[in-house]
Parts: structure tokens; sequence; C-alpha cells
């Protein structure tokens, strides 16, 4: 873990909730999520100019399809040419329509492959941020909730950077393009959609602002209704043995009526955006077509320098009318983009930093570094020492251990024995390299450990038991030999065994190749211990460590998980810290764990011992009363 | 295909009028915006005609009053068009929840345990947003354009036959072949595109979840490198689909640009004929020229539709139409047995059985406790009992002893794992007795010793929880638990090692809380506890390799030693 790191997720800490989102939104010039976006799409700058290039020239090019469309139709009824005298401005309208067609498609190509490499690049980074992450920091965000961030948030993005970004080249060109081809021909055509033209976006302005506010009220209000209907369908088991079913339903369906009355009144606003645009729309072809009609009849002779307006030039400037509006109607509809990528952006620039963008994708892959050192020689662990070790966390005031001094030597079994938070997982911690002593040397076969780079060789010998073991996505066998992935199936069957844990497996539907986790088998609290148990049985480790083998569970339950972890830590040094007395009546040493010191306690004084074991919530409420 | 026909069948049974509404009014909008393009054009074309003449009594007032009305029309219908589809997808989409809600509502228990973790059941609800899709981005512009298309050889055909089945042929073909071909791509890209995102979020899960243990294994550089080759499948199969649906709109433009030229070539050629005046030509050309604007949106949805189809899929099997609730009335409806026959279970057809061959009986007033080794079965039998879990052979029955009008016995379950929802406090004990009054929960609080914990609380008993009764400890909850039975008076209550995790006062008090309250209720409870144990009249016991055997309180012996083992 580097000093980089470590800043980073002290600077990423604040709550991944949404509430802080509404403040602060008003006035700033440039928001914090804008710049984010900015920052995520600055190594992509050259290839949207090159694809807002390509979409524009196709824009452009609306007017030669116009010019042909409209000159051939004119040489045909007006200039009285014969059906071969047609065919040039065919083949030109053709032209036109093919040369469109390839520059969409090479731009949309270019807006594809720009998204998909962006969110490629964001999902590598987060999950090279997080797998570099303090593993003590873990418990403070939700795992399904960084995990939606990674898989759908950022896909929200796409829309944005494939469609949004680069429509301003389009607006700011194709509809000064349009105008002045009209103009060439009348300025009055080109002065109608000079005035609905601009209206629109002021128009859309005023109404979008309020439609903003609006929908994020109402997808703040989305939210909470979908995560309501979510706790219910959760809790499904417990309304039916209440036999609150119908009620609850009946619950939902007015909850449901209101939210859509509610999202029906913003949207109402938010349309008549697109009906403004829709009105001017149809405002500047009909008047187009009404004026040169009249002056076609002599009653409005003014707007065409001088000279009567051909049929051909009529019909080109009213067939440029809807093509003038098109970017104009493509940047309303992607308006909705912008917005979704802003929220968006609101959510991951809480996870992704600044520092993390900028970051080289290189740099962002320390733990592969890490991975290259591994190879060395796995070190067995023999001897530990702590020579006056103090612990404690960064922020945190004072050491949560003090003066620390312990020897432990091998096929020994030591109990940490003390209340939660006394800092039993505190010393497990700094065992396993995720604290280093903030005084003291800690040693292994007599050699200080105070080198990072050395910690994953370290690790290599060290098995260790969590309290709650994660079970990963995948089968039994894969689970096991997390470890160990080169071992056969007959020496994960033998851990399997050591653990106790062979009989459970042998009642799972496929046997070692059962699939657990999430998608899988469901397997109970004293399962996922003995098989985290077999894990490190599984693993040449010479140190275990483990955290509260026997908390919530029954007393047999803890019995069979005590005896797994005794007959597996045979030859090995054995740490358990828990707060359960059977569990330290079995070791060699048991030490107490107290106001920040350590002490040796016999087998005898437990008794004493447990009413200050005992939960914590007693414990609390003593205090509250 | 047979979801999207399934998911339309079910919008057409709820909402025939919006669903047909909005394909109507989105159809008045498209022929206005026709209209208005051709009417221009025939305008243009007659007025520099009448102008070149000379005949200044050119009649303005029928077609302006017609370029008018479509300019308005379209804008009008484009509104409504919107207002409408978003409505009745609203209205769909609250259907489509209930019905979800119905459906696995209506699943056996031993379903909804694969539902325990929340994700997945995230998933459905975001399927369900999902589906909107289908209607909005895919129905209503392909019949909208269809529709279009077919009017406009109907028109064009008055006037001249070739130019409209020739333009109209071009792109009724386009309107049929490439939305069957997008689909085709769609519906298997969009699976495999749902699939590898599901892979893609799974594994940051296991990142999360399980950095401590891939830390110690040294193996975050693996998970790290499996999530980076997820994401990477992810952006290889989004780019094929990309370029699919390049290619499709580059297809459609090309047969609205084809469509175009074709009509100003026969149209040339009609008009040199003399078959075809000059202002109609340009009815024709402008006509078309419009129609192929109403191509575009159609090329959006299409492609989208394989995640709509994956959504519905999973979707669609869960739901189901509301039963028949009857909710479970409150009164006391006298006592109930419970009869336990022959019962046989195994978590699967391969694994051994845990339970065999269980048979005993349980009448109100009685109480039977559980003992037995860990993975004895002991937890499974309450399940079992609650209806949570099916046994393979042998019958469960529990009824009140005197016939109640089919009213179902009412069963109280206290386990380990508690659900409280994320509600105030008063409302989640509303769930077992919706009608309580303040003073009747205060009461069940105060027995469930939970009157200090809420005391102690800012907002009292409206303070809302969190997530899955976040905000509470374990002990709190099941106390929370607790006290929704106990005003919820169960007839039948199962309990799972009750006092566990609670200190010795707390423990007493929430003992003698329970034995007051099941005094005349049939009681079967898991324990491993002296103090627990005493509540029974008789100890079911499940001994290591041994068959079950019921002891009574009688057997002194056997009975003394059974509670000397305890804790």
């Amino acid at each position: 873990m580097t000093g980089q790191d470590k800043q980073d997720t002290a600077d990423n800490r604040e709550p991944l909730s949404g509430q802080s989102k509404d403040k602060g939104r008003k006035s700033r010039p440039k928001k914090p999520a804008d710049r984010w976006l900015d920052a995520v799409i600055a190594p992509y700058q050259d290839q949207l100019k090159r694809k807002a290039r390509l979409e524009t020239l196709s824009g452009v090019l609306a007017i030669g399809q116009a010019g042909f469309l409209a000159f051939g139709v004119g040489a045909l009824i007006e200039g009285g040419v014969s059906f071969a005298g047609l065919v040039p401005y065919l083949i030109g309208l053709i032209a036109m329509i093919v040369a469109r067609v390839v520059l969409s498609y090479l731009a949309g190509k270019l807006g594809h492959s720009i998204s998909a490499d962006l969110r490629f690049s964001l999902r590598q980074k987060l999950a090279g941020l997080l797998a570099g992450q303090s593993v003590l920091d873990i418990e403070r965000r939700s795992a399904g909730e960084v995990a939606a961030l990674a898989s759908d948030v950022i896909e929200n993005l796409d829309p944005y950077t494939s469609r949004y970004l680069s429509l301003r080249l389009q607006l700011s060109v194709i509809p000064i393009a349009i105008f002045i081809a009209v103009a060439l021909f009348s300025w009055a055509a080109a002065l109608v959609l000079l005035l609905c033209g601009p209206l629109i976006p002021v128009f859309m302005a005023i109404v979008g602002i309020r439609a903003k506010k609006a929908s994020d009220k109402q997808v703040a209000a989305l939210s909470t209704m979908s995560s309501r209907f979510l706790d219910r369908l959760q809790g499904m088991t417990t309304l039916r043995l209440f036999g609150a079913v119908g009620r609850t339903r009946s619950l939902f369906d007015g909850i449901a009526t209101d939210y859509r009355k509610a999202t029906m009144k913003v949207l109402r606003i938010a349309f008549l955006s697109s009906a403004a645009l829709e009105l001017f729309s149809a405002l500047g072809i009909a008047l187009i077509a009404i004026y040169v009609g009249y002056h076609y009849l002599g009653f409005t002779a003014f707007g065409s320098y001088g000279m009567p307006i051909s049929l051909a030039s009529g019909l080109f400037m009213l067939l440029l009318a809807p093509e003038f509006f098109t970017p104009l109607r493509d940047f309303a509809a992607a308006y909705h983009d912008r917005a979704s990528a802003q929220s968006s952006a609101e959510r991951l620039m809480q996870l992704l930093g600044f520092d993390n963008l900028q970051q080289s994708d290189e740099h962002n892959s320390a733990p592969h570094k890490e991975a290259a050192h591994i190879d060395g020689e796995a070190r067995p662990i023999d001897h530990i020492a702590f020579e006056g070790c103090s612990f404690g966390y960064e922020g945190g005031r004072d050491a949560v251990l003090c003066d620390i001094t312990l020897q432990i030597a091998k096929g020994n079994r030591i109990a940490i024995l003390g209340r939660s938070g006394s800092g039993k997982s505190t010393l497990l911690s700094a065992l396993c390299g995720l604290l280093s002593p903030l005084d003291g040397r800690l040693l292994f076969n007599g050699q200080a450990v105070a080198d990072p780079e050395q910690w994953p060789l370290w690790r290599q010998s060290i098995g260790w038991i969590g309290q709650r073991p994660h079970i990963f996505h995948g089968s039994l066998l894969m689970n096991a030999r997390l470890a160990q992935p080169s071992a056969s199936r007959e020496e994960v069957k033998a851990a399997l065994s050591k653990a106790h844990a062979d009989q459970f497996v042998a009642q799972l539907p496929r046997d070692l190749l059962t699939k657990l986790g999430e998608t899988g088998f469901g397997i109970s609290g004293g399962q996922v211990r003995r098989l985290a148990i077999a894990r490190a049985a599984l693993s040449s480790s010479s140190l275990i460590l483990c955290d509260e083998p026997t908390a919530d569970l029954d007393a047999d339950t803890a019995k069979l998980v005590t005896d797994s972890l005794l007959d597996m830590a045979k030859d090995r040094i054995l740490i358990i810290a828990t707060h359960d007395r059977d569990v330290a009546e079995v070791c060699d040493h048991i030490y107490f764990v107290k106001d920040g010191h350590l002490r040796e306690i016999e087998a005898s004084e437990l008794a004493d011992m447990d009413t200050l074991l005992s939960y914590d919530e007693s414990q609390s409420k003593e205090a509250g009363s | 295909m047979k979801t999207i026909a399934a998911i339309l069948r079910l919008y057409w049974q709820h909402y025939p009028g919006w669903f047909m509404a909005g394909i109507g009014i989105a159809y008045v909008a498209a022929l206005a915006s026709i209209t208005l393009m051709a009417t221009a054009g025939w305008f243009l074309g007659a007025t520099a005609l009448a102008g070149i003449a000379g005949a200044v009594a050119f009649n303005t007032v029928y077609p302006g009053f017609l370029i008018r009305t479509s300019a308005l029309t379209r804008m009008v219908g484009k509104y409504g068009e919107r207002v409408v589809t978003h409505d009745a997808t609203f209205r769909f989409l609250a259907r489509l929840r209930l019905y979800v809600f119905d459906g696995i509502s209506q699943l056996p228990f031993r379903r909804l345990r694969d539902f325990r973790s929340g994700e997945l059941l995230a998933r459905l609800t975001a399927d369900i947003d999902t589906l909107d899709g289908i209607y909005l981005r895919v129905i209503l512009p392909l019949s909208t354009a269809l529709l279009s298309c077919l009017a406009l050889i109907f028109i064009l055909h008055g006037f001249h036959a070739p130019v409209a089945f020739a333009a109209g042929g071009i792109l009724l073909l386009a309107l049929i072949l490439l939305p069957i071909q997008a689909g085709k791509i769609g519906v298997k890209l969009g699976r495999q595109i749902a699939f590898s995102s599901e892979a893609l979020r799974l594994r940051y899960i296991d990142l999360l979840r399980g950095q401590m243990e891939l830390v110690m294994a040294g193996r975050i550089s693996d998970q790290v490198a499996s999530i980076t080759k997820a994401a990477s499948r992810i952006r290889d199969l989004q780019a094929e689909l990309a370029s699919h649906d390049l290619k499709g709109r580059a297809l459609i433009t090309l047969a609205g640009g084809a469509a175009l030229v074709v009509t100003l070539a026969i149209g040339g050629l009609a008009f040199e004929a003399g078959e075809l005046s000059g202002p109609m030509v340009l009815l024709a050309v402008l006509a078309v020229f419009a129609m192929s604007e109403l191509l575009v949106p159609i090329r959006r949805g299409l492609l989208d539709i394989g995640r709509v189809l994956y959504a519905g899929q999973r979707i669609l099997p869960l739901m189901a139409e509301p039963e028949a609730q009857q909710d479970t009335a409150l009164e006391d409806l006298g006592p109930v047995t419970l009869k336990v026959d022959d019962v046989r279970f195994a978590y699967s057809s391969e694994a051994s059985p845990i339970i065999n061959d269980l048979s005993f009986t349980l009448q109100s007033g009685e109480a039977i406790g559980i003992i037995g080794g860990s993975g004895a079965g002991k937890s499974t039998l309450l399940s079992l009992v609650a209806g949570l879990l099916d046994p393979q052979d042998g019958g469960l029955l529990l009824r009140y002893d005197t016939y109640q009008d089919g009213q179902k016995p009412r069963l109280g379950l206290l386990t380990q794992r508690t659900e409280l929802f994320r509600e105030s406090l008063k409302d989640n004990l509303l769930l077992g007795a919706p009608d309580a009054s303040l003073r009747e929960l205060d009461h069940a609080v105060e027995k469930a010793q939970l009157k200090v914990m809420i005391e102690r609380l800012p907002n009292g008993l409206e303070q809302i929880l969190g997530d899955e009764g976040q905000g509470l400890s374990g002990g709190e909850s099941r106390r929370m638990a607790l006290a929704r039975l106990l005003l919820y008076k169960p007839d039948l209550w199962l309990l799972d090692e009750m006092t566990e995790g609670l200190d010795k006062t707390t423990a007493v008090a929430v003992l003698a809380t329970l034995k007051e309250a099941t005094k005349d209720k049939a009681l079967l409870f898991v324990t491993h506890k002296k103090a627990e144990a005493d509540l029974a009249d008789k100890l079911l016991v499940f001994e290591d390799g041994q068959k079950w055997r019921l002891v009574e309180r009688s057997q002194t012996e056997d009975w003394a030693r059974l509670v000397q083992g305890l804790r």
C-alpha cells in the first residue's frame, strides 16, 4: 500500500448516497461533475473533433442534396428538359446521399469506439483502484452499489460520449451554412429561419431548466419507490407468514399511481420544450412555403434582391427548412443524454476522483506490480516476535495497541481475548502486513519485517480465516483452492475432510462442482467457516490467523468449527482472536487485550473474564440507562 | 419473439385504449408531417405555374389552410403522442410491478429462498423499468412508419400508381426486412452483453467483498485481470452491436434516398409523358422526402431489443395473476393441532435425508423443545412446519380443532434471521396487527424488552430503519420481531434459539414473556440452553447417527441427562 493510495481512499470517503447531490447545484460556473466528465473525455478530444467534423460535413452535404433535388425538379418542370436532362441531377443526388451515408457511418464508428474505450478504461481504472485500496476500509462501501456503478452507471455515459459531445460543432456550423445557402436566394426566407431558429434554444432553455429540476426530483422519487418495492419483495417470506400480502399489494398500487401522476406532471413540462421545437420547425417550413408561393403569385415581391425566385430555388429553400432544424432537434433529444451523464458522473466521481483519472493505466495497475514480486520462494514462518510494538490507524488519535512484546513459536496455539473493538483484529491485521507498527519491530524468524515489498512473500505462508469469509461466485472447488489454484481434487478433498467439511459437501447437488455464491447454492454460516478452514488447510501456510471463528454459531457448530481449526493447525502456528471462552480454553496460551495492553492469563482466570467478555449490547445498554 | 408477444399481450389486455390511442396520435402527427411537406411542395409548384401563366386569381385559401393546419396538427400531435404514450407506459410498468409482486408472493417458499440475495431482486426491479422500451422505442415508431408508408402508397396511388408502388415498395421492404434482421442480431448480442455485464458485476462484488481473501491468497491481480477480461468482452460485443447498428442505419438511410431518387426518376418520366402535372411531381417528391424522416427513430430502438427481451425473459416467468388473497384474521379462533406424519426431507434428491420418518403431534397448550447437534435438522424441521420447505415424503397438517370457515391458523416463526422493513419501527410492528392501538404497541415493546432502546431513539417508534433493519443490533432486531409476533398472537409459535445472543437479564425477561405468550398456544422450539428447555413438556431429540426420539418429562432420568448436556 503506497502513501498515494491511502491518500486517495481518504479523499474518497464521502458517502455514496445521493443525498449530497442537490446541494450546491446552482450558480457555480462549472459543476464538479462537468469538470469530471471533461477530464474523462480529455484523452479522446482529437477523435471527438474528427467525429464532429465528419458529422458536420455530412450535415452540410444536405445542402448539396437539396440542391440536386430542387434544381433537378426545376429543370424538369420549369426548364422543360427531357428525362435525359434529369439524369445528371439524379446522379448528383445519389452521390450526395451515398456520401452522407458514408460520412455518418464513419462518424458513428468513431463515436462508438471512443465511447467503448472510455467505458473500458473507466472500468479498468475502477478495478485497479478498488484492488489497491486499503482492505481495512472496505466495509465502508456497499459492494452491491459499487458493482452497480461499475457495470450500469458507467454504461450511462455511452449516449453522451457517442452522440451528444459532437453535436456542438454541428449546431454551430450546419444552421449557419444552411442560412447562408438560403440567403443566397432570398433574404426574406433566410430571415424566417433566423427568427424561428434561435428562438428554439431560448424557449427550450426556459422550459428545460424547470423540467430538469423537476425531473431530478422524479428520479429520486423513482429510486425511493424501487427501493421500497425491493424491500418488500425481499421480505416476502415474512409478509406471507403474517398474511399481509394483500395489504402490501394495495399499498403499492397506491404508491405507483401517485408516482405516475407526479411523473406525468413533470414530463408534460419537459415535452413542452420539444413541442416548441416542433412548432418553430413546422412554422419555418409553412412560412417559407407560403412566402415563396405568394412570391410566385406576385403578392410578396420583396426579399429576393429584386430578382424573381425560380421554382427550383423556392423548392431548394423549402427542402432546406427541415434540415435547418435537424441539429437543433438532435440537440434537444440528446439533452437527456447530458443530464443522465451528469448524474452518473456525480456518482462515479465520488469513487474515481480526478487524481485517479489522470493516472496512466500502467501506474494504476499497482497490484500487477505486486504480483510480479511474488515469484520468490515461500518462506515458512517458524517464529514470531513483537518487540515493543504499537499499532494504530491513520487518523485515529491514539494507538489502539501499545507496547506489545510477545514471542510465538512453531506449534503454538494462541488465543487473543478481548471485547469487540479492543484491538484483537488490529493485531491480526498487523500480522497480515496490513498495518505497520507505529513503534517497535515485528520479526518473523528473527528477521524484521518492515519492507512492504516483502509482504506478498510472507503472505504465502499465512492462512487467513476471516469472521465472515467471502464465498466467490463459482464452484466450491474454485472457492476451496483460492490460495492454491494448482491443487488437485484429491488434495482438495483431503483438505475438506480435515476441515470436517466433507460431509456437507457430499450433500451438495453437484459435489465439488456445485456453484456457490449469489447465483448458486446457499450454504450456512458454519459451513462457510469450515470451507474457509479447508481453504487454509489446502495452502502451505505455516501461520494461521483466525478472526472470531465461532461468532453467531450455535454451540454444536461452534464445536465442530473449533475442532476443524485445531486439526488443521497441527504443526502450524495458530492465532485466534475470539471472545468465546470455549475456544480460548483449548489454546496453549491465552492473552487478554484491554485498554490497548496485552497480558497473558491462565485458563483458570477465564471464569472471571466471562463478565468482561459478554456481549457489547448489554454493555452499551448499561452505559445508556 | 414469444417474449415480445407476451409483453404486448399484457399491454393490450390492460390498456387497449391507451395502446391504440398512442399509436393513433403518433400516426396523425406523422401524417401531418407528410401532408405539410407534400402540400407545401404542391403549393410551390402550382403557384409557380400560376405565376408564370400570370393567373392572379389563384385560390390560396385552401392550400394555405392545409399548410397551417398540418403544421399545427404536427406540433399538437407530437406533444399529445408523447404524453399519451408515456402515461400508458407508466401505467403498464406499475401493473407489471404488481404482477411481479403477485407472482413472487405465490412462489413456493423454497424458491423465495433463492431470492434472499437482494441483488437478484434488484436486477428484477431494474428489469421491469427496462421493459418500457418495447412500446416506446420499438412498437410505436415501427407501427407509425409502417402505417404512414401504407397511407403514402394509397394516396400517391390515386395520382400515379408506378411512383406509389416503386417508392412505397422500397420503403416498405426496408421497414419490414431491416427490423427483422436488427431484431435477430439485437436478441443474440443483447443477451450476450447482458450476460457479460452480469459477470462483470459479480466479479466486482467478489473483488470488494473478498478483497481480504484475495490479498492474503496473493490472487488480487488475478481478480483485476478477470474484471478486465469481462470488461473487454463487453467492449468487443458492443463494438459488434455498434457495427450492425451503423450498417442498419446506413441501409435505412439509403432506402430513404433510393425512394427519393426513384420518385424523382419515375416522376420525371411521367411528367415527360404528361401523366403527372408539375405540382404533382413536387407533391410526390416532398411526401417521400418527409416520409424518410420518419425512419430515423426506428433504428435506435431495434438493437436495444435484445436487452429488453433478456429483461422480459427474466420477468415473465415470475408474473402471475393476483390470487384472491385473504388477509389473516386476528381474532382468537380456539385451539389448534399440528400433526407431523412420517416426514422425510433432504435438501436435494441426491443428498442423504436430514429428517427421516418423523412423526409427532403438538396441540395448543403444549410445548416441544428440539435438541440435537449441528446439522441434525432442528432448524430444518421448523422451516418444514412453517411451510418454508416442502417434505419429500409424509405430511404436515396444522388446523383449528373446530372448523373455522377455511381460516388457516396463524404461524409465528422467530429465527436467527429476522426480516424488518425499511419503514418506521411503528410500521414494522403494525405488520403484525394493522389495527393495533398505540397502547398495544407500547405494551408489546415493553414485553419484548425494547422500551429502553426505543426511548433512547430521537424519534421513538417513528424512527425509520435502514436497509434490512439497519440501525438495530442483531439482538434488537430479533426482539423487534418478537414484539411483532406478540401483536400477531400466533396459534403456533416456532422459535429458533430464542435467547441466543442476549445478556442474562434480558434473556430471563424475554423467556418470561414467551412463557406467558405461549401459555395456551402450541410451541415448537429449537434450543441449546437449559433455561429455555425448561419451557418444554417434551423434548424431540436428534442425535448423531440415531433415529429421532421424543422424551417426556415423566422419563425423569433420560430428561435430566438430556438437559444436563445443554448449556
